[in-house]
């Protein structure tokens, strides 16, 4: 199970990261020119400058957070702070997956057959849902103050007092 | 089910639940005062979260507020559940649902926010070769960077364990320890001999 849960959070990090750099959207412009848009830069017609892009940089952080989740998921140590890591890295390759799906639909829905969705939506959109898995896999143990009352009940223990033989 | 067992007040989980409840305002409200004003030559146009001013079809600017009011709301569900549980044991269903929900909305409200900042830098770059062209941050940007740092506190003071009170090794009193004898209940049986005459 262990192996699974951390599997589960190390598998959209590299998603995350390979959903960043590998282009998410291609907008045909003419008949064989088109701009391909990622998550680092949007590369313009040839022999145009790319126009740089920074959203990698959250996608990047969100990773570096499901990879700590994932490795203090294997090593089966501080399972509920592993769970508490992945759980913010998800929410943040999930808030910016969704700003560049929203993107790209748009760009879909206006350009119609001249926008073409990429390997890198696809990327983003699993890296943004598979670490539900990840916090329904990692079950941190119960602390001792949560044990479950045992079937038979809990045996009341009573103290007996000492015997005194007490001569007058 | 049996009863519920009520700890003393955890403030720094009451405290930790109140600062989600204000990045929650905080990141909605931001959604709907501009995040940045284009301005071309005389001309300007407001930009807020649900699209620019006189681009109703989203040309221009789509409607991410969704992803950041859905996130508030998870934020909000997540302040309820913790400031409704102060007084159950940190390990009780509620408090963890509030720590897990809590801290993945509010990295969904961050990494929207971050995303819409460096959207605004793109346009920044993209216009700043023309001289008329002007881009300017607005109130709804540092809204909703507000929020995310609110939420960060948050997020904080509901993870951070409580300090425990408990001393394992407290000092002998001067007087000694006084030690408490707990009586037996007396009861009134006749003997076995009494009986049969």
């Amino acid at each position: 199970m262990t192996r699974f849960a951390g599997a589960a959070w190390l598998l959209p990090a590299v998603l995350a990261v390979a959903g960043a750099f590998v282009p998410y959207l291609e907008l045909r412009v003419g008949n064989q020119q088109a701009t391909l848009h990622s998550a680092r830069q949007t590369t313009l017609l040839p022999g145009d400058v790319p126009q740089s892009h920074f959203y990698w940089v959250v996608l990047l952080a969100g990773a570096v957070l499901l990879a700590v989740a994932g490795a203090l998921t294997l090593r089966g140590t501080a399972l509920g702070t592993a769970r508490l890591i992945g759980t913010g890295g998800a929410g943040l390759v999930l808030g910016t997956a969704v700003v560049l799906l929203i993107d790209v639909t748009r760009f879909v829905v206006l350009a119609d057959s001249a926008a073409h969705i990429e390997a890198g939506t696809w990327l983003l959109a699993v890296a943004a849902l598979l670490p539900v898995a990840g916090i329904a896999l990692t079950r941190p143990p119960r602390t001792p103050d949560d044990v479950p009352t045992p079937p038979m009940g809990i045996p009341v223990v009573r103290v007996l007092e000492p015997d005194y033989e007490e001569h007058e | 089910m049996g009863p519920v067992a009520r700890w003393p007040v955890n403030r720094l989980r009451l405290y930790g639940g109140g600062a989600w409840v204000i990045a929650a305002g905080l990141a909605v409200g931001g959604t709907f005062a501009p995040l940045f004003e284009l301005r071309l030559g005389r001309e300007s146009a407001g930009v807020t979260a649900w699209g620019a001013n006189g681009d109703d079809a989203g040309i221009l600017f789509p409607d991410f507020g969704v992803t950041i009011v859905v996130g508030a709301v998870l934020v909000v569900i997540a302040a309820v559940l913790a400031l409704t549980s102060t007084r159950l044991h940190p390990a009780s269903a509620p408090v963890l649902a509030a720590r897990l929900i809590g801290v993945g909305a509010t990295g969904v409200v961050i990494g929207t926010t971050a995303t819409l900042f460096l959207l605004k830098v793109l346009f920044e770059d993209t216009m700043e070769q023309d001289r008329n062209a002007l881009v300017s941050s607005g109130l709804g940007m540092w809204l909703l960077i507000a929020s995310a740092v609110v939420g960060i506190a948050g997020t904080v003071l509901m993870i951070v364990p409580k300090r425990s009170n408990y001393d394992p090794d407290p000092e002998t009193p001067p007087m000694g320890i006084p030690i408490v004898r707990v009586l037996e209940p007396e009861f009134d049986e006749q003997p076995e001999e009494q009986k049969g005459a």
